[in-house]
């Protein structure tokens, strides 16, 4: 089934070579072009460089960071096959950001000038070349309007309406409450009307915890503050002192994720990707038991979320409304964008795993010994 | 006869608090205000008992207003109706002065009893936190008593009752124990976090301080 969730999703193309094409590329471009290497923490590409190479990045991880308010943001963690400085080869301006080798990182960097010389030379394997890079930039620029859509808009709206929602909606919400409460106590004993009243408070009730979730999600700014660990802890706690309908279990098992280690925007995507996997369990799956696990190995972080709640049958996985179809898009983007992988493992009655593999290596030299947190909800 | 003020930016909310204080014949809603400024200038006109504040609110907000009023009327005593289960507006709000003062929450008002009973307990000198706030704080507690475990789950009961604002009798008929009973508890809490006092009330709003200061220390380590 999962194929044909993958299918359904649209899997996408990685932004990267293929071993293969590097090494056809570096084949092209030997007498063009020449090979580097860069130490952990080194400066591979300069913000403000005016230079017009561009770098294949044959082996390691490196992290592309702009400035701001005098600090150095990671934006996006890069491996093996990706292709650093592609738009100042063609536009010749300054390097808008810095790349910083995360791990020890060979290059292949070809000057534009060298690469006019293919163009002479060897016109074919020049356009080869140009076209592929030029994939890859279309590719790019399609996942920043996807996601410039999706989480861009989503977070701005998200502040405002947060901010809407908190200082009016539920605070008519709580007049509409207590002006129920006062017409209860002047009904003199009519249990119909009572009992009426009872289910309109539920409802408002009701009302007034999910606009509290939606609040609550502007949250995860924090993620940058205190780190991935402690912004799971304060998630999995809010659900604790939650109204949730049936009482059930989180699990929750790491190895302390290498404290603080894990780059700003793998984290941000991980967070995202466990919160909504544990929302969904949460709110749809029914389950008793809610096991997550994150573990930072050497080479890759490997995580799950696992349920033993209802689950959902292939055939049915059409019908998962939007904001559900929605969120396991969501899902596989998140995952795809910090080059991992992830599988939705799902029947019916028999629970539902999520399970995911992000290659990035553990840099720091930490005990690897994980440790298990118990967290009630619903109690 | 009570006189009381209202402050809140939202026409449905004055309307409602309006005609929940108004049930009980010693209350008088004296003044109904839109804003922090308007409820500070009507404080210092009227002889006003208890304002009741809402934290949001345009020209000055809740806190700050309730710090003026605090200071030109030293005997008005302070509700806080407050949207935000954060603590930082609950460390604003007693920092430098406790009694006297309630930070409820506006989802606890579905119990239309709980406005009033906060009313009535501030008046009385009582600092009160709302009850969701402190099933938190204990929770925060319980969950790290492995590390820091000062507290039985007895001490836990007495102090949590006390950081809503009731007295010895009434935890004690809450607890169903003595009132005596109610004092020895108290009396190893006030050992344990370090507390004193000339009074109850001033025992019991320094150890509500006490105990919410611990637990957020907790919460953040």
């Amino acid at each position: 089934m999962t194929d044909n969730a993958s299918d359904n999703l649209g899997v996408l193309d990685e932004p990267i070579l293929t071993s293969q094409e590097i090494i056809r590329f570096i084949d092209y471009l030997s007498d063009y072009g020449n090979e580097l290497l860069f130490d952990a923490e080194e400066i591979i590409v300069n913000y403000g460089d005016i230079t017009t190479s561009i770098d294949l990045l044959v082996s390691g991880e490196a992290l592309v960071e702009v400035p701001a308010n005098g600090k150095w943001i990671p934006v996006a963690w890069i491996k093996q096959g990706s292709v650093i400085g592609e738009i100042a080869f063609l536009d010749s301006f300054p390097r808008t950001a810095r790349v910083m080798a995360r791990t020890e990182c060979r290059l292949f960097r070809v000057d534009k000038k060298a690469f006019n010389e293919l163009s002479k030379n060897s016109p074919e394997r020049a356009l080869e070349f140009i076209s592929r890079i030029s994939q890859i930039m279309a590719y790019r620029l399609r996942r920043i309007e996807q996601f410039d859509a999706i989480e861009q808009g989503r977070d701005d709206m998200r502040k405002e309406l947060a901010a809407d929602l908190h200082d009016q909606t539920m605070s008519e919400l709580s007049a509409i409450l207590m002006h129920l409460g006062l017409l209860k106590l002047t009904l003199d004993g009519n249990v119909e009307t009572a009992d009426d009243i009872d289910h309109l408070v539920s409802m408002v009730k009701n009302a007034d915890v999910n606009l509290r979730q939606l609040v609550r999600d502007k949250g995860h700014d924090e993620l940058s503050v205190v780190g991935l660990e402690e912004t799971l802890r304060i998630f999995f706690q809010d659900l604790e002192v939650e109204n949730v309908s049936n009482p059930m279990t989180i699990m929750y098992t790491s190895n302390r994720l290498g404290e603080g280690g894990l780059p700003g925007p793998v984290a941000k995507d991980l967070y995202q990707i466990i919160r909504q996997s544990v929302l969904n369990a949460v709110d749809h799956a029914n389950a008793d038991t809610i096991k997550v696990e994150i573990m930072w190995n050497e080479e890759d972080i490997v995580f799950s979320i696992k349920d033993d709640g209802i689950g959902f049958s292939q055939s049915n996985i059409r019908n998962v409304p939007e904001a559900g179809h929605f969120g396991l898009l969501n899902l596989k983007l998140r995952t795809e964008r910090v080059g991992g992988t992830v599988d939705i493992i799902s029947a019916e009655g028999e629970g539902t795993k999520v399970v995911g593999t992000i290659p990035i290596t553990r840099r720091l030299s930490e005990p690897i010994g994980a440790n298990t947190v118990r967290y009630v909800l619903g109690k | 006869m009570a006189n009381i003020l209202i402050a809140d930016d939202s026409p449905f909310i004055r309307t409602a608090y309006k005609r929940v204080l108004e049930t009980q014949a010693d209350f008088v809603v004296a003044a109904v205000c839109e804003d922090g400024l308007e409820a500070v200038n009507k404080c210092s006109e009227l002889q006003i008992d208890v304002a009741v504040l809402d934290i949001r609110m345009p020209r000055l907000d809740g806190i700050s207003a309730s710090k003026t009023i605090r200071e030109k009327n030293p005997e008005t005593s302070i509700v806080v109706v407050s949207a935000y289960d954060d603590w930082s507006y609950v460390n604003d709000l007693i920092e430098t002065d406790s009694k006297a003062k309630a930070y409820i929450l506006k989802n606890s008002l579905d119990d239309i009893g709980e406005l009033i009973r906060a009313v009535r307990k501030v008046m009385q000198g009582y600092l009160i936190l709302d009850n969701a706030l402190i099933e938190k704080l204990v929770g925060y507690y319980e969950r790290h008593s492995a590390e820091s475990g000062n507290l039985s789950e007895r001490e836990l009961q007495v102090i949590s009752r006390g950081c809503r604002g009731m007295s010895v009798q009434e935890i004690a008929t809450d607890m169903e124990i003595s009132p005596e009973g109610v004092e020895t508890i108290q009396d190893l809490i006030e050992e344990k976090l370090d507390i004193s006092g000339e009074d109850y009330l001033s025992i019991q709003s320094n150890s509500t301080k006490a105990f919410l200061n611990l637990c957020v220390a907790l919460s953040l380590e």
